[in-house]
């Protein structure tokens, strides 16, 4: 290619820098060209490192000339340093150049290095030169290591070849008295860059170059290769020993894709840049050639190759640095010393790290694999580098049969089930590739990354985390601890909790809400481990609701409490509830240092024992009820077909709350419904009925909720000369009040008798038009007749409890029955300004308990310790001076 | 110009956002905050421990408007947010000498 271009240019064998210029931008447009078309990373940047020696070549030539001096070479002598020695430019990567000079004075070499650099430079391209004589090179590279380590890509381009030839033999010199010195340097080197870049190849901005599994650790694969195997170039490694061939293949592949990444990226801006920002992660992507449905999607796949070849990269690299340690004594470096102890047969634990002894042992039998991981869940040990690849390869032959085996199922459901080091089980069987072969499902979502700011990991990766999370918060359990450490000691099957953990992300990237398919994918892969059914079935429920669960906590209402009880009733169980509250917890750890925070922890928090309470205290919650529930919905759609159209009856049937459930049947509840459908023509429904073993009537009132409602209601009942014995009040979603009465007639007239029905009804009517104020009806009536009632006078006791209910201030009346009590009562709480949600009238003989549910106005509990003294106090004195019988 | 600041119950961020969106509110400033007005934390217990809860959730909402949208904007937020209840939050109205577009250098109301 480049004596294509030079021939269209070079003239009569003159140069001059008008011909190497329009050269050099030929080159630089065919290479534009080239990588438009797709040209491979690496042929790219070796294309460009020559198209650069040609130049420099030929600008030396030019100086050469013009000087006169070809005759009489001066031993200048151009080496190409760093990533241009190893011939990998991108397009606007640095040119440095290292010019070495014989001692002593050089004729004309200022002239030599302006009529080689000052072109360059004019020509836009960013050059580094350092003018030396070999002697005071390597000195200086002896006190700075970044010199010695770009001297280790040296490579002669241009000038004096001996002086190159004698530098270089000085230079390997130095390279044997500093190699393990210089190995250990590139570690601790690589060690804090990647702590600098967030220590994870899944990181929001990757650094191409200096990130973890970026283009430097390469470097310093190749550098310690260099060192202790001497290879002069990249070539040299398949050779050399560090990597299997099919590893090598492996390595360049990566390589080859992260270099036209980088020159996709330097085109992109136009300049030097290293850093694949977030904003412009999609038009890299579409630039690349990524297709799909959307750009989304495309980013996503492009993130996903990113990220499995920066994986790769980081992991040769480093097993590469790891064998060049090692090569000297045959010992790792820098950790503990000893023998080799026989840790299990065919198995040696050796300075810390798992080894293999007996090499054919996965081949003869591969369930053996399992020991591997049964050492690591006991011991917590590292793997050595060269068992990794012994499992990769193993892993490598996992058919249906080994996945199937009684052995695999148990060994692998073991670790979650026993305590131990699960997290580091699963990342060796990720790191090997092991993970996804056992479980096939892992392979689809392996570096699957969804583009967006805030989840940063993969998602093979998020839920290996997730697994982390639950495992340290099970380690961190000590008394007085959070409430989640409280709950995960509290938690039954914490295994099943970890599997679902490792599973609750894998129906990623099929669609949306990943759950649905999610959920799929947990019940086969929990067939396949031969769970029993119910285990099964959490593991569905827990998958299934973890969206629900966080966006419930932060989207919601949590005061409203039917959307509590809803959700409680949804959980089924406070097993189930605590499992969830703990996965959503690991889910948003594991997404991101930032995800979890104190204030999504304070609402999961309240969703979580909100529910719980509820779930505990088991109202209208249990199976039974449940299903009781479900059985009345259905008798009541049939009472009242044809009457009412069934759409309308749903509204009415979901908005009924559990607690109405509990307590009515279907006739009554269908009767109630016709009454509330009265509502849009009159204000207000009544019905009764006698009921004569009970000895009282029954009286049904519906209408609108309004605050003072229950007051209103039960001050026409006392006007009228009915004495309230029981009550169920209850508001319906809809804002339907539906209270029934049991009420003792004080007088000798039925109240069904239509003069007096009607009255009770006229009343009421006019009451909640506000056509007559209910005190007036209340003072005006005749003398109470009080011989019905004891005379005995005792005590009136007022409890306040706000512990029992999440939602309501709960008020406890104990005092004796005398007519109007309950109006009296009640309206006390309606001056109050406290709005009355449920209530429980009963009355025993004459001693009267009264329990309400309250809340202020603004539908909060009253937690002011002043404001309940005084609702104590003003009800007492209240009731106090009601009237008793004589 | 104006800042309008508003601290919110983070179940009407949705609907204060919405509503913002279609009186032509361009851009905001969408923070999760902790804090306590009259609304004041209150005690969980589980298993018997207290844990005091002194700071409450909320969504804080920044805009900054010119000054003859202010009114607009506060009344729309106040319309969106509220609930009727306690701790549906405040807003307040913060004067803003100068604005300007790190991009183009824009200053004033054609910043915003």
């Amino acid at each position: 290619m480049i004596s294509e271009i030079e021939k269209e240019i070079s003239r009569n064998g003159e140069e001059n820098l008008e011909d190497i210029e329009r050269f050099l931008r030929n080159g630089e447009a065919w290479l534009r060209r080239g990588h438009e078309e797709g040209l491979a990373g690496r042929e790219f940047c070796r294309h460009r490192a020559s198209f650069i020696d040609r130049v420099i070549q030929r600008l030396l030539k030019r100086s050469l000339s013009l000087l006169r001096d070809e005759k009489s070479p001066p031993g200048i002598s151009l080496l190409a340093m760093g990533g241009y020695g190893r011939e990998e430019l991108s397009p606007y990567s640095d040119v440095d150049l290292l010019i070495l000079h014989p001692p002593g004075k050089i004729k004309h070499l200022e002239n030599h290095l302006q009529a080689i650099l000052h072109p360059l430079w004019d020509w836009g391209l960013t050059v580094g030169h350092t003018v030396q004589t070999p002697k005071e090179s390597l000195r200086a590279a002896h006190k700075d290591s970044d010199l010695f380590f770009s001297f280790l890509d040296a490579r002669w381009i241009a000038g004096d070849k001996g002086t190159y030839l004698h530098w270089q033999k000085e230079f390997e010199r130095t390279i044997s008295r500093k190699e393990t010195e210089m190995i250990l340097e590139i570690r601790k080197r690589g060690e804090a860059r990647h702590a600098r870049l967030g220590d994870s190849v899944f990181v929001l901005e990757p650094d191409i170059k200096e990130g973890k599994g970026g283009l430097r650790d390469y470097h310093s694969a190749f550098w310690a290769a260099r060192l202790r195997r001497r290879i002069q170039t990249v070539e040299g490694m398949p050779d050399s020993g560090p990597l299997s061939p099919k590893e090598w293949q492996n390595y360049s592949r990566a390589l080859d894709f992260l270099w036209r990444v980088r020159n996709q990226l330097h085109y992109h801006y136009g300049r030097r840049e290293d850093r694949l920002s977030f904003d412009d992660q999609e038009s890299i992507a579409s630039s690349l050639g990524y297709r799909g449905e959307n750009p989304f999607l495309a980013t996503e796949s492009f993130l996903k190759d990113y990220f499995r070849q920066t994986l790769q990269i980081y992991r040769l690299s480093w097993n590469i640095l790891d064998k060049c340690l090692e090569d000297e004594t045959g010992k790792p470096k820098g950790r503990g010393t000893g023998a080799p102890l026989e840790i299990a047969p065919g198995f040696s634990l050796y300075h810390g790290r798992l080894t293999l002894t007996d090499a054919n042992l996965f081949s003869r039998n591969p369930l053996h694999l399992w020991t591997v991981f049964e050492i690591i869940h006991s011991h917590g040990v590292e793997l050595d580098p060269d068992l990794g690849e012994k499992i990769s390869e193993a892993a490598g032959q996992i058919n249906d049969r080994f996945r199937a085996a009684p052995e695999s199922v148990g060994a692998f459901l073991s670790f979650f089930k026993r305590r131990g080091h699960l997290s580091r089980v699963l990342e060796a069987m990720y790191e090997t590739g092991f993970l996804s072969r056992f479980l096939e499902e892992f392979d689809r979502v392996h570096c699957q990354v969804q583009y967006d700011r805030y989840h940063i990991y993969p998602v093979d990766v998020h839920s290996l985390y997730a697994v982390r999370e639950i495992e340290n918060l099970e380690k961190a359990r000590s008394p007085g601890g959070s409430v989640l450490e409280e709950v995960m000691g509290e938690i039954q099957d914490p295994g099943l909790l970890k599997l679902a953990a490792l599973f609750h992300d894998l129906g990623k990237g099929e669609g949306s809400p990943h759950t649905i398919e999610g959920e799929k994918i947990a019940a086969s892969i929990g067939k396949r481990l031969s769970l029993s059914p119910p285990r099964i079935a959490d593991l569905c429920f827990l998958v299934r609701e973890h969206l629900n669960f966080v966006e419930i906590a932060h989207r919601r209402d949590l005061n409203d409490e039917q959307l509590i009880f809803r959700f409680a009733r949804s959980m089924e169980s406070g097993e189930r509830l605590k499992m969830l509250y703990l996965l959503c917890f690991a889910d948003l750890r594991a997404v991101g240092p930032a995800a979890w925070t104190a204030w999504k922890d304070a609402l999961m928090r309240e969703l979580f024992l909100k529910t719980l309470h509820l779930l505990e205290k088991g109202e209208g919650l249990g199976k039974e009820i449940r299903e009781r529930t479900l059985q009345i919905q259905a008798e009541v759609m049939e009472l009242l077909r044809g009457q009412i159209p069934p759409p309308r009856i749903s509204v009415y049937l979901v908005g009924i709350p559990s607690r109405h459930y509990a307590v009515h049947g279907a006739q009554e509840i269908g009767r109630q419904i016709l009454m509330a459908e009265r509502l849009r023509e009159q204000k207000v429904a009544l019905e009764g009925e006698e009921k004569p073993e009970e000895g009282c009537e029954e009286v049904t009132v519906v209408a609108r909720d309004e605050t003072g409602l229950f007051s209103k209601i039960s001050g026409v009942m006392t006007a009228n000369y009915l004495n309230i014995l029981s009550a169920e009040i209850s508001t319906w979603e809809n804002g339907v009040a539906v209270d029934t009465f049991r009420v003792q007639n004080l007088i000798d007239e039925s109240l069904f008798e239509t003069r007096r029905w009607n009255k009770v009804q006229e009343d009421l009517d006019r009451v909640l038009r506000g056509e007559v104020a209910v005190g007036a009806l209340v003072e005006g009536m005749a003398t109470p007749l009080f011989q019905k009632f004891s005379s005995s006078r005792k005590e009136t006791r007022v409890r306040v409890d706000n512990g029992a209910s999440d939602f309501y201030t709960i008020i406890e009346i104990y005092t004796q029955d005398r007519p109007g009590l309950l109006y009296r009562t009640t309206q006390k709480l309606f001056d109050l300004e406290l709005s009355i949600a449920m209530a429980r009238i009963s009355t025993k003989v004459d001693q009267v308990v009264d329990v309400f549910y309250v809340q202020d106005l603004s539908g909060a509990k009253i937690e002011d310790e002043e404001f309940i003294k005084k609702i104590k106090e003003e009800l007492k004195k209240d009731l106090e001076k009601l009237p008793l019988p004589k | 110009m104006k800042k309008v600041e508003a601290i919110i119950k983070p179940f009407r961020m949705d609907e204060v956002k919405a509503a913002l969106s279609a009186v032509a509110v361009q851009g905001m400033t969408v923070t999760e905050v902790r804090g306590f007005g009259r609304q004041k934390g209150h005690k969980e217990v589980y298993r018997g421990a207290e844990y005091v809860v002194e700071l409450v959730p909320k969504i804080k909402i920044e805009v900054v408007v010119p000054d003859q949208a202010v009114d607009r904007v506060v009344e729309t937020i106040a319309k969106a947010a509220k609930t009727g209840k306690i701790g549906d939050g405040k807003i307040f109205v913060i004067p803003v000498d100068e604005a300007v577009r790190i991009r183009t250098g824009e200053k004033g109301e054609g910043a915003l």
